[in-house]
């Protein structure tokens, strides 16, 4: 971007037009919804709109650096495709259940959260950011609400309205206190003020970078369901659809976890210090609590749940080793670890949204399947199905040659590639080499439970003969999402690895600090934790 | 790629095939199924033979000198996965590598793998009557990812055909096989990947110790090796790496504590699961001991040694105690295993030219013995519904054949002269007592237990042939015949068909094969394991003058200085560049 | 000193006098008629005592959130109707700092904003919001 360009111009607002045309598309969706009858449509509506703004993603250069508040990044325009991609299976996914009840309320809250979801890919700014993960969290509470009648998905709801507004507010204060110590919202300029300040200075704030960074993660840890900030996600996804459950489980995540990325580690390399220990506490905590307590769930959006609660663990490895990184020894690549944490959340996207197409598909719209026990000779009565779901569970527990292994593989590499740099945090390396063995270790306890509902379809005699009546819809949204996995997993696993690598490496908004002004930091008063 | 490389990649991606279109024969029945599944199999033996008869021998007249190929390599293979790396023309940060090829060490196990695949098809013939399609599919799925494992030259790749071996074995013992065998699935699948994944994180770390040193990241074994041998580790990095190996390859072979998943798999998964798995599967196991703890972590695996010698001892006389005293056959033969593994990790780890040889021998030999024996208790099991050994007695009156080929294996097995276990037992015996009498830090504690060891011997002479005239021999005991043969009618079971005959007949000649000419095999061996048996021998040696125990102090110090002055080649002594 | 605090005095005063002037003042300007429904303390005419639990209509929700949605959103038309042509505060002033590269773009985005207050409009009217059946 041209350095001399204004803060708000026509060109950057322009990067946007993809998220124009599907937050058109949703107030389209939603006017003509009052006017014209059809039930059917709108999904249509709403595939064609995401198509547009796929056909304009594509012909984006990505020029790199701000335009104002729209970061126009490589990271950016990676998560938005991420998103996009996602949106179109929740788009197939959800057709269903919108057909079903209020269709232009459901497809347009959809189109309003992906909307928002994309947003918050290229948010360069605090506020912007704030909005648009607003932007996801409010269509949501619609969409848990609509349309479903019993008492357990309206506590789902109630209690998903509730945790989230909470979480925004947490967020928004350490917004604040940000934007107190720097002066700017805007992250480039966080960034570059966090980073040229004067030892002086840095003393002069006392803790409150630091406590912005605890209040921004414990914010965006509900966000990604991270213990001990997730014990809403079980009971919320229990008690609402597959479909619902898919959504929340994929979409909060990954606007989550870039919102992290972007605020906390690319721009308060500063706060690091307390950074890495907060991201490696609550991956070890979110990993053990998730994968612990999954073992024990016989109704499976309950196991799911715990296990994306798992996940999000697995993903904090990742941000816990770009933070690590960024203190350096010289050769420490962030990029890594952060590169890990994204190209984790595709894999982890479409295995857990591919997982819930199947179970939606293996349902009825009056009765869906709840306990795994119901799952049993799925095998036999529907081998294709069963084969898929199979896969999926596969690609969660990180088996290869699917693509949770290339994931996994990312993240211990990250973990294990953090060093220590001499003087202080010289244990640094020991830590992250335990928390690689805990992060191991608990991939092998969730395969216990991934292998369970596998065993259950294969092994046991079919317990009845299940509907399978979640219409094709929702089965092309599984098939995408397996053939994302398979593809991945064959095939484009390293070259993804390394593609968000590249692409988190050319987003950050300023060079590391070079060496010198790495010794002024180390020197720092302990009140910054290295 | 070279015209041998070729085959090396279509043998291992034709059983890929053959699941997908043995899948997909889902009205087909079993009888077009096998057919199909037998046609791929074979296929992929020939191919598969193809390329072994291509191993050079020990003196070759004209060593190549490839970029990127170490000598003893043949049939190499090397593409880039998924296009990493290529676009920009320039080596990629992250080069996992889609590379294949075979040596010394991996020729005869890759060969062992395509053999017993045929024999596992032909002895489900009849015994697989539910979803064929979906039985044979997984069977040549695990085909592709055994000779994967043995033919990666990738660590990812190795490491990906490792774990992905667990996903047609745990649905080939879960849905195929006995009472128990929903259990046994998942404590074999859950068992194995605990371990693998701390072998995992160890198998990264090593990667990452040579990024640290060298700016790149690769995966490539080979390079691996010798960035290692250029830049040597700390030896404390070493110990925890190599325990971290450890975890995955010690369940895998399975060494004394960590072998309870062992019996229960085997014993509960039908009969070509069981084949396969003592046959191939637990090789990988003492095949990652050589492959990358020995090489890559020489000081450690040298320090440790004692310590594997002696759970290995342990194995070898628990192993025989317990075969002794099982009543079902089958459970047996599986203890029999442990105590069979324990001898090749003997072997290995006496770290010279016949232990190793005869430990790497040993493996080939316990897949070709073990692998018959568990299909004959299988033909068994189909005639009768039992294993228990006391329900049976003078079989050879009803089935002389089965009684033929039964004693053959089990001479075989406990290594009478002529036939392959002798060879394979005596070079490693032979081995551990060199060990134990040459001057070395570890002298007199490696000696006894060589000698403890061959009690293990006796032992296992004493429990094949205590089961072979309990079942065949004495008066007539028979079982009740299987398929609803009224009570008392006695009609006689048929003795083994030509289909049966046939599954056997190749490992036979295998078995005398080896047994008569034992050089024709180790000759192709020792390109790649006597540089690796003499790079270690050589280290054991120094280590006793910079004695591990000696120095308690500083003993890291005097480790890594050894590394620098002795270094070990990444290819191989007398050929290596 | 007296003069600082004065505005106090008259605030206390003034504090004061209001409401006993508002209590004594109906009690003798006002004509005294009690009837049941005066005497309510609400006179919207909901009863205080009764089960917290009582429904009532949904109407009144929709009817407040529409009134809620257009009030508050509308207020945010202020600053941008006072913000044109003021070259030492408005917008021209921002584009001069480069904060903006032009007016046009401080237009468009109001009335994409007006715009997406009458689709919002639009869907309640039709969605029936405004007719009390």
């Amino acid at each position: 971007m041209d350095p001399n360009a204004a803060y708000t111009s026509a060109a950057g607002v322009l990067q946007l037009i993809p998220e124009m045309i599907v937050v058109g598309g949703a107030v389209f969706v939603f006017v003509g919804g009052t006017f014209a009858k059809s039930k059917t449509a709108w999904s249509w509506v709403a595939a064609a709109g995401l198509a547009a703004a796929g056909l304009a993603l594509w012909t984006q250069k990505v020029p790199g650096g701000f335009a104002g508040p729209i970061a126009v990044d490589a990271l950016g325009y990676t998560l938005r495709w991420l998103v996009l991609l996602l949106g179109g299976v929740f788009v197939l996914a959800l057709a269903r259940p919108a057909a079903a009840g209020q269709a232009p309320e459901v497809t347009g809250s959809l189109l309003l959260a992906i909307a928002g979801g994309m947003i918050v890919s290229v948010s360069g700014e605090l506020v912007l950011l704030f909005v648009a993960l607003e932007t996801i969290s409010i269509p949501t509470y619609v969409l848990l609400y609509v349309g479903r009648k019993d008492s357990a998905s309206q506590e789902s709801a109630a209690k998903y309205f509730f945790l989230s507004i909470l979480s925004s507010a947490v967020t928004l204060y350490g917004f604040c206190f940000l934007y107190g110590v720097t002066g700017s919202t805007h992250l480039a300029e966080i960034a570059r003020v966090l980073q040229n300040t004067s030892v002086a200075a840095v003393a002069d704030w006392g803790p409150l970078p630091d406590l912005a960074l605890v209040l921004i993660f414990v914010g965006l840890a509900f966000k990604i369901a991270a213990a001990p900030f997730h014990f809403y996600a079980p009971d919320v996804y229990q008690g609402t659809t597959h479909e619902n459950a898919m959504l929340l489980a994929v979409l909060p995540k990954v606007a989550g976890i870039a919102a992290l990325i972007r605020v906390t580690t690319l721009a308060m390399p500063l706060a690091a210090g307390t950074g890495w220990r907060i991201a490696l506490f609550l991956a070890v905590v979110t990993m053990t609590v998730g994968n612990m307590t999954a073992l024990w769930q016989k109704n499976v959006r309950r196991l799911l749940a715990y296990s994306s609660i798992a996940h999000a663990g697995y993903l904090l490895i990742g941000l816990a080793a770009g933070f690590a990184a960024t203190l350096g020894p010289q050769g420490s690549r962030p990029e890594e670890g952060l590169g890990a944490s994204v190209f984790y959340l595709v894999v982890y996207a479409f295995s857990t949204a591919g997982a819930f197409a199947a179970l939606a598909y293996l349902g009825s719209p009056e009765r869906q399947v709840d306990t795994v026990a119901e799952l049993a000779g799925l095998g036999r009565t529907r081998p294709v199905s069963a084969a898929a779901l199979a896969v999926f569970m596969f690609s969660l527990a990180g088996v290869p040659p699917l693509a949770g292994f290339w994931g996994k593989l990312s993240l211990f590499l990250s973990a294990l590639d953090v060093r220590s740099s001499p003087g202080l945090g010289a244990s640094r390396q020991t830590w992250f080499i335990v928390l690689a063995v805990i992060g191991a270790l608990n991939a092998a306890v969730a395969a216990t439970y991934y292998l369970r509902v596998v065993a259950t379809m294969y092994f046991l005699p079919p317990a009845k003969e299940p509907r399978a009546e979640g219409g094709g819809a929702v089965r092309t949204a599984g098939g995408l999402c397996l053939v994302a996995v398979l593809l991945i997993g064959l095939l484009l696993g390293p070259m993804l690895i390394q593609a968000t690598q590249d692409a988190v490496q050319a987003s950050a908004p300023v060079p590391p600090p070079k060496p010198a002004q790495q010794a002024q930091i180390d020197g720092a008063p302990p009140s910054i934790v290295r | 790629m070279d015209s041998t490389g070729a085959i090396l990649v279509a043998s291992i991606v034709l059983p890929l095939v053959g699941a997908g279109m043995c899948y997909g024969m889902t009205r087909a029945g079993r009888e077009v199924v096998r057919k199909v599944a037998l046609a791929f199999t074979l296929l992929a033996l020939v191919l598969a033979a193809l390329v072994v008869s291509q191993a050079p021998r020990a003196v070759d007249p004209q060593p190549r000198e490839v970029e990127g190929v170490a000598p003893d390599e043949f049939a190499v293979v090397d593409l880039s996965w998924g296009g990493a790396g290529e676009k920009t023309g320039q080596p990629a940060a992250f080069d996992v590598r889609f590379s294949l090829g075979l040596d010394g060490l991996s020729v005869w196990l890759y060969g062992l793998s395509a053999l017993l695949l045929v024999t596992s098809v032909l002895v489900s013939w009849e015994q697989i009557d539910d979803r064929a399609n979906e039985f044979y599919a997984l069977l040549l799925l695990l085909e592709t990812g055994v000779l994967g494992v043995f033919a990666a030259r990738d660590l990812l790749l190795f490491y990906v055909f490792f774990e992905f071996t667990l996903i047609p074995l745990f649905f080939l013992i879960g849905v195929w096989g006995s009472e128990q065998r929903h259990y046994a699935a998942m404590k074999f699948f859950l068992y194995t990947l605990a371990g693998s994944l701390l072998t995992f994180l160890g198998l990264l770390a090593i990667v990452l110790w040579d990024y640290s040193q060298t700016g790149r990241i690769t995966f490539s074994i080979l390079a691996l090796k010798q960035g290692l041998a250029a830049h040597p580790m700390s030896a404390g990095l070493q110990y925890w790496i190599f325990l971290a190996l450890f975890a995955g390859f010690a369940i895998k072979v399975p060494l004394f504590p960590l072998h309870t998943w062992l019996p229960l798999a085997h014993v509960q998964a039908p009969t070509a699961g069981s084949v396969l798995l003592a046959g191939i599967l637990l090789k990988i196991g003492a095949y990652g001991f050589i492959r990358f703890s020995l090489p890559m972590l020489p000081d450690a695996t040298i320090h440790c040694a004692p310590f594997v010698l002696w759970i290995a001892l342990i194995g070898i006389i628990y192993g025989a105690l317990v075969a002794l005293s099982q009543s079902d056959m089958k459970k047996l033969i599986a203890y029999s295993s442990v105590s069979h593994l324990g001898f090749c990790m003997l072997g290995i780890f006496a770290f010279n030219a016949l232990g190793m040889q005869g430990g790497v021998l040993q493996l080939v030999n316990h897949g070709l013995s073990t692998g018959g024996l568990f299909a004959l208790v299988g033909m068994l099991y189909e005639r009768y519904h039992t294993r228990e050994i006391a329900q049976m007695g003078g079989l050879a009156k009803r089935l002389p054949i089965f009684a033929f080929f039964l004693v053959l294996f089990t001479l075989s097995s406990i290594g009478l002269p002529g036939l392959n276990g002798f060879a394979g037992e005596l070079l490693l015996l032979i081995g551990m007592f060199q060990r134990g009498m040459a001057p070395g830090p570890h002298g007199t504690q490696l000696l006894w237990i060589a000698v403890l060891s061959v009690t293990g011997v006796v032992l296992g002479a004493w429990y094949m042939l205590y089961l072979v005239q309990r079942t065949m021999f004495g008066p007539l005991r028979e079982p009740r015949p299987a398929h609803g043969a009224p009570e008392h009618s006695h009609a006689p079971v048929r003795d083994l068909s030509r289909r049966e005959v046939y599954a056997l007949l190749p490992l036979v000649v295998f078995i005398v094969w080896i047994g008569v000419q034992p050089s024709f095999f180790l000759t192709r061996t020792s390109r790649t394991l006597d540089p690796l048996a003499s790079s270690l021998d050589r280290r054991v040696g120094t280590a006793h003058h910079v004695s591990v125990v000696d120095v308690p102090s500083n003993n890291t110090g005097g480790l890594t200085s050894t590394a620098r002055h002795d270094e070990i080649s990444a290819s191989g002594g007398p050929h290596g560049p | 000193m007296f003069d600082s605090a004065l505005p106090i005095l008259l605030f206390v005063l003034v504090a004061t006098l209001l409401p006993i002037g508002m209590l004594l003042g109906p009690r003798i300007l006002a004509p005294r008629r009690q009837t049941a429904v005066k005497a309510m303390p609400y006179e919207s005419g909901m009863d205080p005592i009764h089960d917290t639990r009582r429904r009532f209509d949904v109407r009144f929700h929709l009817l407040a959130i529409d009134f809620l949605v257009f009030d508050v959103e509308l207020l945010f038309l202020y600053p941008w109707a006072v913000a044109r042509g003021n070259a030492s505060s408005g917008v021209d002033r921002a584009v001069a700092a480069n904060l903006i590269d032009g007016r046009g773009i401080v237009f468009v985005g109001a009335m994409v904003f007006i715009g997406l207050l009458l689709a919002g409009f639009i869907y309640t009217w039709r969605k029936g919001v405004f007719e009390w059946r």
